[in-house]
């Protein structure tokens, strides 16, 4: 299950992040996804996620993915990610600054039936904001 | 080797929630390097002083794990920091608030001893709690 695991989250990166192809969230996700790494203020689950990958893509359209590591024990698959891309789309408010960015997160998935139902995600958002200029460094 | 692995990946974990530090440098191995924490990467010392740091400025501090996955000699930890901001931390003065900090850590283990590892911890939310940026 493991190795279905890991092809289920390159196929996430490398369709869904780095050819921008929203089918590959919808396929990974289960419509039924319970989300703890949602900011306040959007759709709880699947929707959110999706609406938060899809702000992503659009505030960085030549945003690149990079998956550093992938384990997988039982159900759980983590992966640890690298991303980098240019800011020239708003990005939950903040007007385009122009500039390229750089950072990194750890997500956990729960599987069940080949697709995610549960995740977990940290990501630098301070790194991210601080690049962009909005918090001192 | 994976159940070995994850026992001392929890070794670590208990020893921080413990405070004992010389317990958790003690399963550090020569050479091991820390990314995620700052500066990147820090050796064994640096990441002792950091937490030295850590939890003087939470001295109620409490890790408590909520999740282990772990494969080949990779052992992921989901945990959360939980303490009351009482001394200065990173250049922010003690503000008495009370936090929890999320945290997913991926040790590797080499020869029974963490080798390297990669934190993500939800500073933003740190920084929230604290009141230093808007929520």
């Amino acid at each position: 299950m493991s190795e279905q695991y890991k092809m289920a989250a390159q196929n996430l990166i490398e369709k869904g992040f780095n050819q921008k192809e929203l089918s590959a969230f919808e396929s990974y996700f289960s419509t039924n996804l319970k989300d703890h790494a949602l900011p306040p203020g959007i759709p709880e689950g699947f929707e959110g996620r999706r609406m938060f990958y899809s702000a992503f893509l659009a505030a960085f359209p030549d945003l690149h993915v990079h998956i550093e590591d992938t384990l997988a024990e039982g159900d759980k698959l983590v992966m640890r990610w690298s991303a980098h891309g240019t800011h020239t789309g708003e990005l939950m408010g903040i007007p385009p600054t122009g500039k390229q960015v750089s950072v990194g997160g750890t997500a956990i998935d729960r599987f069940e039936n080949g697709q995610s139902v549960e995740h977990w995600e940290i990501f630098d958002q301070v790194g991210l904001m601080q690049q962009l200029g909005v918090i001192p460094s | 080797m994976t159940e070995i692995n994850k026992t001392i990946a929890l070794q670590t974990m208990e020893a921080l929630h413990e405070r004992d530090l010389e317990s958790a440098r003690a399963k550090v191995a020569p050479g091991a390097r820390f990314y995620g924490w700052a500066p990147e990467p820090l050796d064994a010392d640096g990441h002792k002083a950091f937490m030295f740091g850590l939890l003087t400025a939470f001295p109620d501090s409490n890790f408590i794990v909520d999740d282990v996955v772990a494969e080949g000699d990779k052992v992921a930890v989901r945990h959360r920091l939980q303490g009351t901001h009482q001394a200065e931390l990173q250049g922010i003065p003690a503000t008495g608030r009370q936090v929890e900090i999320g945290g997913i850590v991926i040790f590797r283990i080499e020869n029974g001893m963490v080798a390297e590892a990669w934190l993500n911890a939800d500073i933003m939310g740190m920084m929230q709690q604290l009141g230093v940026v808007p929520a």
